[in-house]
């Protein structure tokens, strides 16, 4: 074993790992070998330099902040279902009224030209052509009117 | 019963109440990991509720099987490199970075330090220093092992390393280290 399985062995001890195999060649090699025994040496003096470090404290406020943090989450991604249903459908709703509104534009505004002919052709007949059926029986009532007033 | 398992099975069919006593169970450890970490209290303590966010977002993929200490570090060593990561490439910020910062690294050691009678503060710096300049992987093994107190085969579950990697890199670590404290 060269000095790199030596130190895997070192490290295993010094964590609390090592079954024990390999003692005997452990305990010769770091005897004849003073860079190992100044690995094993400084890793335990770290290792004591970790471990001395005193626990800190969380702050009061992580506990509740935490549990904030969890209830918000479900809040939020219920409200984001539900906008997500919401919105298409609103928009849905503004499209179809748009349509709609487009359409009744198209039969009934005099917006061209031949729309309004349209409308005062339609105006004419209303008053009933000279000739017409309506024509001849207008005429004749509004004789008659007279005589009822 | 209240183990780990039970509270996390718990939690996953939506009883606040086993989270709270997760959460108050592991609070500490976290927190002092993420703090050992970046050594940074403002930063241990946004990531110790990621943390918890995301436990509480998994737990129905939790599996009792595996021991909740190796799912918790497991999670918590993704953060850690992300946030390292983040970071500039760094396992830590620097001593003078984390002095600035408020931290006061004798303020959180016990009165008895052995360090003391092996050089006392200087030894105890240096230490620091190696450590902030350990690769982000390097120091989260080491962190894993001395702080969560994790065996090799936890280290290497919540690291998605084999066991072999593991024990190289602590062997690394520690040499990278020993090579810092031990220069004249």
């Amino acid at each position: 074993m060269d000095c790199r399985n030596f130190r895997r062995l070192i490290s295993r001890e010094l964590d609390g790992a090592f079954d024990g195999a390999g003692r005997a060649d452990l305990d010769s090699h770091l005897a004849s070998c003073a860079g190992c025994r100044r690995f094993r040496d400084l890793s335990l003096a770290g290792l004591s330099m970790h471990r001395s470090v005193k626990e800190a404290d969380p702050p009061l406020s992580l506990l509740s902040s935490i549990l904030a943090a969890v209830e918000v989450g479900p809040r939020r991604r219920r409200m984001r279902g539900w906008l997500g249903v919401a919105l298409p459908a609103a928009a849905a709703a503004v499209l179809f009224g748009v349509w709609i509104g487009g359409l009744m534009h198209e039969s009934y505004a005099p917006a061209s030209a031949g729309n309004q002919t349209d409308v005062l052709e339609l105006t004419y007949l209303d008053e009933y052509p000279p000739g017409s059926m309506g024509d001849i029986l207008m005429t004749s009532n509004e004789g008659g009117g007279d005589e009822q007033r | 019963m209240n183990n780990d398992a039970d509270l996390m099975r718990r939690i996953a069919g939506g009883e606040s109440d086993a989270f709270r006593a997760l959460v108050a169970r592991y609070e500490r450890a976290g927190y002092n990991f993420f703090l050992r970490l970046t050594g940074i209290p403002e930063d241990a303590e946004d990531l110790t509720q990621e943390l918890f966010v995301a436990i509480f977002r998994s737990a129905g993929r939790y599996r009792p099987e595996a021991p909740f200490k190796a799912f918790f570090y497991r999670i918590a060593s993704n953060l850690s490199a992300s946030h390292l990561r983040r970071r500039k490439l760094r396992a830590g910020p620097s001593i003078d970075e984390m002095v600035e910062r408020g931290y006061d690294a004798a303020s959180t050691r016990h009165e008895d330090d052995p360090a003391l009678s092996l050089g006392g503060r200087e030894m105890r710096r240096r230490y620091e220093e190696a450590l902030a300049d350990l690769p982000r992987d390097w120091r989260i093994a080491l962190e894993l092992r001395v702080t969560g107190e994790l065996t090799y085969e936890e280290i290497a579950g919540a690291m998605g390393k084999s066991v072999s990697a593991v024990e190289s890199i602590l062997v690394r670590a520690r040499e990278r280290i020993a090579g810092k404290l031990g220069k004249e």
